[in-house]
């Protein structure tokens, strides 16, 4: 059943900041709280958290509990008034009970549909509904693809989609509708294509395909085709498209600038696709942390040895938790009170969750669950622990959730399973001591954690080691971090990650390096002082890169104080060399600190009798005084 | 359709052309010709003559004639090229109110577009004779090294002409447009354009759908035919001196004589081995005698003394390839623009350098004219596929401190084109900066031509390069310039539009308007006059000269003395109409004097 795959949670309104502080949540709730938008069903939220689907469940329990999200039910229940909410500190509660609803619910009102207004589109996840780009938002455990940043190149034409607002045609103008679309799409997309999207041509074309795209994109789009006729805005915006087509021609039917050009964008991707690596592997590392957090706060002494379960299957990398000291858990209270609450009383289930009827999350978790293992989540197969659900389930399931459930409850719980399709009365509930029931949910989600850490640990460390092997450095030092962040203490992890890591940082200075190069040669200043300055940030002691970035800066009217500290550290490891005493003066003269400038120049100067350069600029700065 | 014409303004002779019915053809003048002489002249009496009547009477009234304006026009007075006209023109150069150039043609002064206005005219009014309609729009055709001062003087001296100049092109590449219209060709095209007064080499590639793009374009501005006529007269005048010891430059009249037989000779031997320069009574001796000259010149003396001119243009032609980033190889044709291309060393200096032979195709005369008109039609008629996209001829920046030339827009950029650099203010709590706009390729900003100037104001009081000011170039597709100055602070901007100047203000040439088109009601009626005047005059002269023959016969007649008194009145008559100016009654008297002259003839025929 997807049922509860497809619900989608509601955000509760604004919460105080203060008061959502006082509130007993994990990071993992945080993080999930912050995703749930109303639209994104929890599907969607596993799938663009990351974290496995019965996590993203059990933490939507406890967000539901302190009425942080609403899960709204099928199309008859409305959601309920806030006022008729217990008011003050929603008491803890174990809707995570692993048992089957009541069974007088019937099976209809526990389908949810997502309310009509909330989601266009529940299931698909083809294209999921438009949201913020965020690192987080879609980021998956493997390394994506060598992407290609730049969007389809077809055919120059009304088939583009318009980004951004929609378009509407200026009337009272020389050109129709569709001319005007035509125009004012590419013009929107100037920024963004690339020099052969523009053209509408593959990378690989020859000068001659590159001509004839060039010569009947300006027989379009050449200003003259409407010479002296009204166009109103559009005169300008052809203008602008015709000049980045020339531009773009150019530029590629020069073989020299051609390649320069290829070789630019080429590393522009390359460091495009790795930073959005180590953007990924960063929100990967905090997701494992919040993951991390998130189970040192929930987890508790460990069970008594009667209730062990079998150890995972995958137990050879087991990684062992961080040793934090365990904290009582809030949603979990050791001695807490579960023994009076009815967990899921038949007759009034307004004492769980306030609501008059409908299935809350707790009931259907162990539907969403039995559907077997999934392929979302980092977790895999591995660890996945099956709850015995729903009566109405075909008897294939049945069979396994009773195995399952007895896996859970002990030999004990077998005797509530009972045989037979469609049964709706089964008390099996009444036959569990509700803290045997709570140990083990607590149990299994500890070991659940933990094979899941495992998993990724060896996962990544696999990963990151084949990357090392193949010598693809930057792969290599996201997939070991992160692996590190599972196994902190593995002390060859750490070795390989530092190896990983020096070499990838010389590799995206590499990559920097030929941008700046190309950037400069292009006089684009400010490009090329930012890709100098990552240049110096991966090569600390390499002074040309400093006095490089240093010099662009001053080129660009950038931050004159970065530049002089560029400079500054330019000259420090080469005390020795006027050229960079050059720059640095230069600095200082583009900030007006004429004396410093003068320092430097002399002792440049005295390095370099001969340079005429230097002279002059003394000499100017002595006039000037 | 709304007609439009092509005129190739050339220094020294003029072509108009208008599309009809698709292709492109050459407007003969009212004499047959299909280029008429750039040259403007003042009469005795004040009368303005242009173009052959202008030229023909050259010689007798050089003072007063101007050739060659288009040397001139949009030229600072102080400039080296407006020097040397000063040197060795036979008119009178002055310096004008605005460190312009005027001319002085009977004691008034005219702006060098006045000038070129005249020539404008005229070919207006050859195409509207033509086709029998007025005719306002035109596109007209200057030399492409030519800077933005330069092309706004002649949209100006378009304007004063009564022209709307939709369009200002380069003549090589209006060549290479007749070349390839309608022909589908996929090439890449260098012309060759020597004229009258300018050098141009501009290498173009045809594309598909009617493409036309400039790839580089590079030329001199002051090297043309008028200077190898002037090495031809101080050929003649060395020589002369050599001989007699009396330089012929003081004197203007022969100057021009010079000049005329100069041009003549160099034509000639474009054709012939040797020709005679015959000059008789050139100048007087100061003895109550006059000298002749006579020399003979041939071709390798021309070729000689032109020898470093024409190693220019190869020197220009080098450049450019360089600049297009091209070999001589990629050229796949090559076209001789200009006059000067018929000069036969030229043929084989060019051929030499591209290593092939240049297209017959196009004449070298008519061709620019002919493109012109064909990118007027194309202009205006939607349904014609024909883009034209030309290139800056010249860098254009600002400068900067220091006096130094900061380029924005490099040479050699197709146009429509933007480009923005950041600048920050170079003195401490400086509150204004100044954007002076230059064209030119000079790292000295001074050496550069100034196209404009503005100021940006309410910059925050800082140190010295702490406030940014952004600086946008815009060349847009008529080739007007828009210079926008941004405070990236405030976000204060002030702009301009780059208008060149051409020299005159907007009210002179507002004046110069008006003014032009009361000369074109003159000029029509005059024209008119001299048409009947000439008749009835040379209806008196066969008159006359019969008198005294018809005399003789008709002594011992009354009758006939009657005759000959009536005749006597008829011709009085007609002179005081002639002497009135009146078109009308001089119509009359042609009638009275036709009659008796058919009445002389036959009474001289009877006996």
């Amino acid at each position: 059943m997807a049922d509860l795959e497809s619900l989608i949670p509601i955000p509760c309104g604004a919460i105080d900041a203060d008061r959502m502080r006082a509130m007993p949540l994990a990071p993992t709730d945080g993080f999930l709280l912050s995703r749930v938008d109303g639209v994104s069903s929890v599907a969607d939220l596993a799938q663009a958290t990351g974290i496995a689907l019965e996590d993203v469940i059990a933490s939507l329990i406890k967000l539901e509990s302190l009425r942080l999200v609403e899960l709204p039910k099928g199309p008859k229940s409305s959601r309920p008034p806030k006022s008729s909410r217990p008011p003050k500190t929603p008491r803890p509660k174990v809707d995570a009970k692993p048992r089957s609803v009541p069974p007088q619910q019937p099976p209809p009102a526990r389908s949810p549909q997502p309310p009509p207004v909330r989601s266009p589109q529940p299931m698909s996840r083809v294209s999921p509904p438009p949201r913020a780009p965020s690192p987080t938002a879609h980021s998956s455990p493997r390394p994506p693809p060598q992407a290609s940043p730049v969007p389809p190149p077809p055919a120059p034409g009304p088939s583009r989609s318009a980004p951004g607002a929609p378009f509407t045609p200026v009337p009272s103008l020389d050109l129709s509708p569709e001319q005007q679309q035509q125009i004012s799409v590419i013009f929107a997309q100037l920024d963004d294509l690339d020099h052969y999207a523009l053209l509408g041509v593959e990378r690989g074309v020859d000068k001659k395909a590159i001509k004839r795209s060039y010569f009947e994109l300006t027989a379009k789009f050449h200003p003259d085709r409407y010479f002296r006729k009204q166009i109103g805005p559009f005169k300008a915006q052809m203008e602008a498209i015709f000049g980045r087509m020339t531009e773009a021609h150019d530029t590629l039917t020069d073989n020299a600038r051609r390649a320069d050009y290829d070789a630019y964008i080429g590393s522009v991707e390359r460091t495009r696709s790795i930073e959005r690596m180590v953007a990924e592997s960063a929100a990967e590392m905090r997701r494992a942390e919040e993951v991390a957090a998130g189970i040192s706060i929930s987890s508790i002494p460990p069970p008594p040895s009667s209730h062990s379960m079998e150890p995972p299957s995958s137990a050879s990398m087991r990684v062992v938790p961080p040793a934090r000291p365990s904290e009582p858990p809030r949603a979990f209270p050791k001695e807490s009170p579960t023994g009076k609450i009815s967990v899921f009383p038949p007759e009034s289930p307004t004492a769980v969750s306030g609501r008059p009827s409908g299935p809350n999350l707790g009931a259907l978790i162990g539907d969403a669950l039995t559907k077997g293992p999934s392929d979302r989540g980092p977790g895999g197969g591995s660890g996945r622990i099956s709850i015995p659900a729903t009566p109405s389930q075909a008897p294939g399931d049945q069979t396994r959730r009773e195995m399952l459930a007895r896996k859970l409850m002990g030999s004990r719980s077998t005797q509530g399973s009972v045989r037979g399709a469609n049964v709706p009365k089964v008390p099996a509930i009444g036959y569990v001591k509700t803290e045997d029931a709570v140990d083990s949910l607590k149990r299994r989600y500890e070991e659940k954690v933990t094979s899941a850490r495992t998993a990724q640990a060896r996962k990544y460390s696999e990963s990151g080691m084949a990357a090392l092997a193949k010598g693809d450095m930057v792969a290599a030092a996201n997939a070991l971090r992160v692996a590190l962040t599972f196994d902190t203490e593995n002390a060859e992890l750490k070795v390989a990650y530092d190896k990983a890591q020096r070499a990838s940082d010389q590799l995206l200075g590499d990559q920097y390096l030929k941008q700046a190069d190309y950037e400069e040669k292009a006089e684009k200043w400010a490009d090329a002082a930012r890709s100098w300055r990552r240049v110096a940030r991966a090569r600390e002691d390499d002074a040309k890169a400093h006095e490089r970035a240093a010099h662009c800066l001053v080129k660009a009217a950038g931050n004159l104080h970065d530049a002089a500290a560029l400079a500054q550290r330019a000259v420090l490891l080469q005390p020795k060399s006027a050229p960079i005493r050059l720059t640095l003066a230069n600095v200082y003269l583009a900030a007006g600190l004429t004396l410093n400038a003068r320092r430097e120049l002399e002792t440049a100067a005295q390095l370099a009798p001969d340079d005429a350069n230097i002279a002059s600029l003394l000499k100017r700065i002595a006039k000037s005084d | 359709m709304e007609k439009v014409i092509g005129i190739d303004l050339g220094t020294t002779n003029s072509c108009v052309a208008i599309v009809e019915n698709g292709s492109p053809v050459v407007i003969p003048n009212r004499g047959g010709y299909k280029t008429t002489p750039s040259m403007v002249a003042v009469t005795e009496a004040g009368k303005r003559l242009v173009g052959h009547i202008a030229k023909r009477q050259a010689i007798t009234n050089a003072e007063n004639t101007v050739y060659a304006a288009k040397r001139l026009i949009g030229r600072k007075w102080n400039s080296p090229q407006v020097k040397n006209a000063v040197a060795t023109s036979s008119y009178r150069i002055v310096e004008g109110p605005h460190r312009d150039v005027r001319i002085v043609l009977r004691d008034k002064e005219y702006s060098v577009p006045e000038i070129s206005a005249m020539v404008l005219q005229e070919m207006k009014v050859i195409a509207e004779d033509y086709l029998g309609e007025t005719v306002v729009k035109a596109v007209v055709t200057v030399p492409a090294y030519f800077n933005d001062n330069q092309r706004q003087a002649t949209r100006d001296a378009g304007e004063v002409a009564g022209l709307d100049v939709i369009r200002i092109i380069n003549e090589p590449t209006a060549a290479a447009l007749a070349y390839g219209h309608g022909r589908n060709l996929e090439k890449v095209v260098a012309v060759y354009d020597f004229g009258g007064g300018t050098f141009d080499i501009s290498i173009l590639e045809i594309g598909a759908h009617g493409v036309f793009k400039v790839i580089a374009t590079a030329g001199d501005t002051f090297l043309g035919g008028e200077d190898v006529d002037a090495r031809i007269i101080d050929w003649l005048v060395q020589g002369f001196k050599e001989e007699h010891g009396i330089d012929l430059r003081q004197d203007r009249m022969a100057l021009q004589r010079l000049k005329d037989a100069a041009e003549k000779a160099k034509c000639e031997l474009s054709s012939v081995r040797e020709t005679e320069v015959n000059l008789p009574f050139i100048i007087s001796s100061g003895r109550n005698e006059a000298l002749h000259l006579q020399r003979a010149l041939n071709r390798a003396t021309l070729e000689e003394l032109s020898e470093d001119l024409i190693e220019r243009t190869v020197d220009i032609c080098r450049q450019t390839l360089e600049d297009a980033r091209l070999g001589k190889t990629e050229i796949d044709e090559v076209l001789l623009v200009g006059g000067m291309t018929r000069m036969p060393k030229i043929q084989q200096v060019v051929t030499e350098f591209f290593e092939r032979d240049p297209s017959k195709g196009v004449h070298p005369d008519e061709v620019v004219a002919l493109g012109a008109a064909i990118q007027g039609s194309a202009l205006l008629d939607e349904k014609q596929e024909m883009i034209l996209l030309d290139v800056t001829p010249h860098a254009l920046g600002i400068m900067t401190h220091g006096n130094y030339f900061e380029e924005l827009i490099p040479q050699n950029t197709t146009v429509p084109t933007h480009r923005t650099k950041i600048f920050t203010t170079s003195r401490d709590n400086q509150t204004a900066v100044k954007i002076l706009v230059m064209q030119g390729e000079h790292e000295n900003a001074e050496e550069n031509e100034l196209l404009g100037e503005f100021i940006l104001t309410g910059l925050r009081r800082a140190t010295k390069g702490s406030v940014e000011i952004e600086v946008t170039f815009e060349i847009n597709a008529d080739g007007i310039v828009s210079v926008r100055a941004k405070d990236l602070e405030t976000g204060v901007e002030q702009q301009i539009q780059v208008t060149a100047t051409s020299g005159l203000t907007r009210d002179e040439i507002k004046s110069m308007i008006d003014g032009a088109k009361d000369e074109l009601v003159e000029r029509r009626t005059s024209e008119e006059f001299e048409g009947v005047k000439q008749e009835a005059e040379k209806l008196m002269g066969e008159i006359e000269r019969l008198f005294p023959q018809v005399e003789q016969i008709v002594a011992s007649s009354d009758f006939g003395r009657d005759a000959i008194e009536k005749a006597r009145a008829i011709v009085g008559k007609a002179r005081q109409a002639i002497q009135k100016r009146d078109v009308a009654l001089v119509k009359e008297q042609i009638e009275g004097l036709t009659r008796t002259h058919r009445m002389f003839k036959g009474v001289v025929a009877k006996t």
